[in-house]
């Protein structure tokens, strides 16, 4: 039996957890202060000596640049102001319960955005990490780093365009089959037929299995000599081919389904890794277009029928119209996941034997990051990423809320 | 198309076709992964398609809880996973709170930003957050990958909760105000209890997704002994040729209770997600 080390983790747990109701009780207590003595004539003066001996302190006891301090030591000041000026004493329960998290989200979002900006203009790589940590001086380069996420690529990567290419491909095709394939089994799981409820339960098996489990499953099943993939291609390929004289015609092969080698060859492995994702992502788009279907009143078919629509029509006029309310969000948070998919890429193309060339944007981008360390290359890339995605995200709101509601045209 | 309609028999036949045949193609890799868990470990690179082998063992299953540390990754994964699932819901809850029940400054754009949040590439966040710990020197501890899993997971969280938040009548609140009682007693009192389900959604939501999560651990913890369960099994299934039954046996001891637990509460996990989803 291997000894399991217990303690120092829960200790380590505990000091965590202390840490964090320190710091919310700081947040909400000084807050709380604020509004019981903002009335105070000696308010904004007992701010003003709190941030000048918060400057102090920075400058003197801890060491940090003068700017620095400036920018942390003044916040009181201009919390008190606020308080003073803007607030007066309203809105206290709801900034009170708010506080935390905000304060959560700031530190763990906005300043690692900030953080990021500040690193794309910069140079942080392997090599210079070691002086940014002891001194927190870095090189300003400008945008250099943004020409070169633009350039063609290198012997450690791929052209950006290729990649963009790819990751657009990547998006398009699995949300095609994710919504084809989940609307369809939603249509048949909405009839009304014997043990729904077991089809249901086995459907949203991939989805319920921990992705890395599934993922590592089906990429065993994609080796080549002992994968069940090319097994079962093999079987089709005998089963559709037969002999004529002397030579075997197989047709299949023809078109090209033939067994593979699937980790090395980089088309091929891009091809598995779509499969599993489309694999992956079928039951998420079938649970929700199920529950759209289900919100559909019956008598709206009964009507229909009355009045001799096909079920062509029906489907065309009535289903469609009203699962899209809850089919377009859907699809663009579907499309925003697929979008940022580092994981299935990531665990298809990186083991032993993978080849790269598969890569998406956000998969190429941890590789830059993580396995190549070009930390500040790799900010400016993310920032690159970031635009495109936000600009698919607004182009595609915009277009579905129009085509929702013509009269805003 | 409705279920009211009648279905035909040929149609039926055909629908029941079609289902079973999608049925098979999900349950492919995970008979695939109990398959291979069950094989001695003298073949288990073998193209035998049977579904149980005729030598059939448990050995795998033995062999990972005695020779590998699995206890210690679980212990680890349950640990990380709980913290932040605690923090996150403490936070969450009473942030969502102040969105669903107030008007305040900066709410719609609070609002907003929750929603933006979602659309930043994990692996943007990764790399500044990485190296603000390695620089605090929160690198490779349990703290440095709980905080990095809170970016993720309190920003939804608050989005969901408000969701619900907003489904549950204010007159209730408003009683309990009349009644003497304060505004976080209505909060802790009333409005907490009365969302009894949704909190545990999101908890089993941000359980899920730290438990599973592979990428932000292998870039935050590298000392074996803090490793969580994904770390493990992805170690070994990259020693294709030996752990492969290992890898097995682990997956299908994680996936049982995760798969259970993950149907038992699909269904309210979906109107969560889609309740907060669609509400603006």
């Amino acid at each position: 039996m291997m000894s399991l080390s217990l303690l120092p983790a829960i200790a380590e747990v505990l000091r965590l957890l202390l840490m964090v109701a320190v710091a919310v009780s700081a947040v909400v207590g000084f807050l709380w202060l604020n509004y019981k003595y903002w009335r105070s004539e000696y308010y904004l003066g007992v701010m003003a000596l709190i941030s000048v001996l918060l400057c102090a302190e920075l400058v003197l006891v801890l060491e940090a640049s003068v700017a620095g301090a400036l920018f942390i030591g003044l916040l009181p000041l201009a919390a008190g102001l606020l308080f003073k000026k803007v607030i007066r004493g309203r809105w206290m329960i709801p900034f009170l319960f708010a506080a935390p998290a905000t304060a959560g989200v700031a530190l763990l979002f906005l300043y690692p955005l900030v953080f990021e900006f500040f690193l794309a203009f910069h140079k942080l790589n392997l090599e210079t990490l070691g002086d940014w940590i002891r001194t927190g001086k870095i090189e300003f380069v400008g945008v250099k780093n943004f020409l070169e996420v633009l350039q063609t690529g290198s012997q450690t990567r791929e052209s950006f365009w290729l990649v963009t290419a790819r990751t657009f491909a990547w998006t398009g095709i699995n949300l095609v089959f994710h919504v084809a394939f989940g609307l369809v089994l939603a249509l048949f799981l909405n009839q009304k037929i014997r043990g729904t409820g077991i089809y249901r339960t086995i459907l949203m098996l991939p989805w319920a299995i921990p992705q890395l489990i599934a993922v590592l499953a089906w990429r065993g099943e994609f080796h080549s000599a002992y994968g069940y993939v090319n097994h079962l291609i093999q079987i089709v390929n005998e089963t559709f081919s037969f002999t004529a004289g002397s030579s075997r015609i197989a047709p299949l092969e023809w078109v090209g389904f033939k067994p593979q080698e699937w980790w090395t060859n980089p088309h091929a492995l891009f091809a598995s890794i779509c499969i599993v994702n489309v694999w992956l992502g079928i039951p998420f788009m079938m649970v929700v277009s199920l529950s759209a279907l289900q919100s559909i009143p019956k008598s709206y078919y009964e009507a229909a029928s009355l009045d001799g629509a096909s079920a062509w029509q029906r489907f065309r006029n009535i289903t469609l119209p009203l699962i899209k309310p809850v089919m377009v969000p859907s699809m663009i948070l579907g499309m925003i996941w697929t979008f940022n998919n580092v994981n299935v890429v990531y665990l298809m193309t990186s083991q032993r034997g993978g080849s790269e060339g598969a890569d998406i944007l956000v998969s190429d981008l941890y590789k830059q990051a993580f396995v190549y360390n070009r930390y500040s290359f790799s900010a400016a890339y993310a920032i690159v990423i970031f635009l495109i995605l936000a600009v698919l995200t607004a182009v595609w709101m915009k277009s579905s809320r129009m085509a929702e509601d013509p009269a805003r045209r | 198309m409705s279920s009211i309609e009648k279905v035909g028999r040929g149609q039926s036949l055909f629908t029941h076709a079609f289902l079973w045949a999608a049925c098979l193609v999900a349950l492919f890799p995970v008979s695939r992964i109990i398959t291979i868990s069950l094989r001695p470990g003298n073949r288990l690179l073998s193209s035998d398609m049977s579904l149980i082998p005729d030598d059939a063992t448990l050995a795998s299953y033995f062999n990972i809880v005695t020779q590998k540390p699995f206890l210690q990754w679980l212990y680890n994964s349950l640990l990380i996973t709980m913290t932040t699932s605690l923090i996150g819901v403490a936070l969450a809850a009473s942030a969502a709170y102040a969105f669903a029940r107030y008007t305040f400054p900066g709410r719609k754009s609070g609002l907003l930003f929750l929603m933006t949040t979602q659309m930043i590439p994990g692996a943007m966040l990764l790399l500044p957050i990485y190296l603000v710990l390695t620089k605090l020197g929160l690198n490779n501890t349990y703290t440095g990958l709980v905080v990095a899993y809170s970016v993720t997971t309190l920003p939804f969280s608050i989005w969901i909760l408000k969701g619900y938040f907003d489904t549950v009548p204010r007159s209730l609140e408003e009683a309990a105000r009349i009644d003497g009682c304060t505004e976080f007693g209505a909060f802790y009192r009333i409005l907490l209890p009365l969302s009894k389900p949704s909190l545990a959604i999101v908890f089993l939501f941000n359980f899920t997704q730290a438990w599973n999560e592979y990428l932000v651990a292998s870039t935050i913890l590298q000392d074996p002994r803090l490793r969580t369960w994904p770390l493990g099994l992805y170690e070994l299934q990259g020693n294709f040729n030996s752990e492969w039954g290992l890898f097995a046996a682990g997956s299908v001891l994680i996936s049982v209770p995760v798969v259970l637990l993950f149907l038992y509460s699909s269904k309210y996990m979906i109107s969560g997600l889609t309740l907060g989803g669609v509400k603006g």
